[in-house]
Formats: structure tokens, sequence, C-alpha cells
């Protein structure tokens, strides 16, 4: 009951000037996190996760989402593929076919 | 001795000193070690026949690159679409007036669990194979390899904008399906 009241309020807040809704969070999240947009549209996004609890939760899962695929990276990075020998030999074998 | 002429006279070199790495970034884009093996083996026939073509304008192991990820990607194009199930269900949900509807995992804002990088890599290696390959395809080019979007979009013949919708869903859809470990702190 509370948290519907609480969206309710969010979503009357999301249309009042300088304010967007969550949806249209979502449109600029990945430049917003990338901090590609403007200033003025950073500052836009920020006022909005200034009263959107759900948003900035969804926007921490989201970069801890890019921390772990940034971990799998590196960790790809260090690891190589077990070699076949058999490749090996099949691709100097039909080098000298 | 020049880049070409060294590329050039140790072929087997080549061979034994990059077929590791070109394994594994094949695997990560065909999602199966067969397919993989069969993009390595003809890159490598693509790299004797144009090693005389490599001008060294860049290192060989990025001209190589290339080559074997044009290569795995010739053969994802060539296989049966079976993959390709909507996302729609992984993608966030709005209320009529705009508002976001939680789903059903909410970890804390503040959340600072460990990244155990073993365990990581392989949940999350794991989670991105279940994605279809019209999106894990541009996620693995993008935020595993670390290509930029004017290159994803040139290998995959698709506009920039639409590498960045892509990504973004691909992104989107992964952060969804990691929710309940993200949420327990596995990763």
């Amino acid at each position: 009951m509370i948290k519907d009241f609480a969206r309710s309020m969010r979503g009357m807040m999301s249309k009042l000037p300088g304010m967007i809704d969550c949806k249209q969070v979502d449109e600029f999240l990945m430049a917003y996190i990338e901090k590609e947009l403007p200033p003025s549209q950073m500052k836009v996004v920020d006022r909005h996760l200034l009263i959107c609890p759900d948003c900035r939760r969804y926007i921490a899962e989201y970069r801890r989402t890019l921390d772990a695929l940034n971990v799998s990276r590196l960790e790809n990075e260090e690891s190589l593929a077990e070699v076949p020998q058999d490749l090996i030999q099949a691709i100097l074998h039909a080098r000298k076919n | 001795m020049s880049d070409k002429t060294t590329v050039a006279a140790d072929f087997e070199g080549l061979v034994r000193g990059n077929i590791g790495w070109m394994l594994g970034l094949a695997g990560r884009i065909l999602g199966d070690h067969d397919l993989a093996k069969d993009a390595v083996q003809l890159a490598f026939s693509k790299i004797h026949l144009k090693i005389d073509q490599f001008e060294g304008r860049s290192e060989p192991r990025t001209w190589m690159h290339r080559i074997v990820v044009n290569e795995a990607l010739m053969i994802l194009r060539k296989k049966k679409r079976a993959n390709e199930q909507s996302i729609d269900h992984l993608l966030p949900n709005f209320d009529s007036r705009g508002v976001r509807v939680p789903a059903s995992h909410v970890t804390a804002e503040t959340s600072e669990t460990a990244l155990h990088s073993k365990q990581t890599t392989t949940i999350v290696r794991e989670t991105i194979s279940e994605l279809p390959d019209t999106y894990r395809v541009v996620l693995q080019l993008r935020d595993i390899e670390e290509m930029t979007t004017a290159q994803v979009s040139d290998l995959l013949g698709i506009s920039e904008a639409n590498v960045k919708v892509r990504l973004h869903r691909a992104r989107t859809a992964l952060k969804s399906l990691l929710a309940p470990m993200l949420c327990d702190g596995q990763i």
C-alpha cells in the first residue's frame, strides 16, 4: 500500500518540468553509465535517481553486471584454451598440401 | 626483419604461438568447442593464403584476431538459428505511468560483494551462453573482446545504433539472469 503510494507519487513527480520517468531513464541508461550524455542530460537522470530507489537499485545491479563482465574479461586474458595437438597437425598438414 | 617477413618465415611458430587465444576467442563467439576448432582451422588457412598481403601496418595479432572473428561469424551465420528465442521477459517492466516495476530479486543499492574471479568468470560465461546469438555475439565482441561500436558494426554489417540497442538489451538480459547470483553474493 505504502509502496504503491510512493510509486504513484514518483509517477506524478516525473511529469514535472525537468524530470523524466523510469522508462526514459532506461532509454538513457547505457549512455548515462558510460558518461556519454551531455552534462544537462546527466543532471536530468541524476534528478530522477534522487527520487527513485527502484532505478537506483536497478543501476547498481547493472553496474555490478558490468563489473562481473570485466572480471570475466580479465580472466579470459590470463587463461588460454587447451590446445589440441591434432588440430595443430591438421593445420600444418593442410598448409603443406 | 619486418613484421611481414617474420610472420611469413615461421608458420608453425605462428600456429603454436597463437592457436590458444584464437581457440578461446572462437569458442566464446560460437559457444561450441568443435565449431571453434573449425573456425581456427579456416582462419589459419586464410592467414596462410593472405600472409603475403599482411603489410605490417598493424600487429600480427590484431590482423589474426580479425580473421578468426570473421571466420567464427561466418560459421555462426550458417548455423540454424535455433537459439533465437525472445529475451523480452528479461527486460525491465514499466507501468502505464512509466514507473519501473521492480523485479522479484532485489539487491541492495550499495552491496559490496567481492568478485571472486574464477567463480565469477564461470558463472558469467555460462550465463552469457544462455543468451540468443543475436545478443550474445554483440556482448562478447564489445564487452569481452573490447571492440569498439564501429568495429562491431562493421563486422556484423549492422548500424552502430543497432549495435548499441543490442548491447543494451544483452547487458540488461544478462543482468536479469545474474540477479539471483548477485542477490546471493555468489558473484
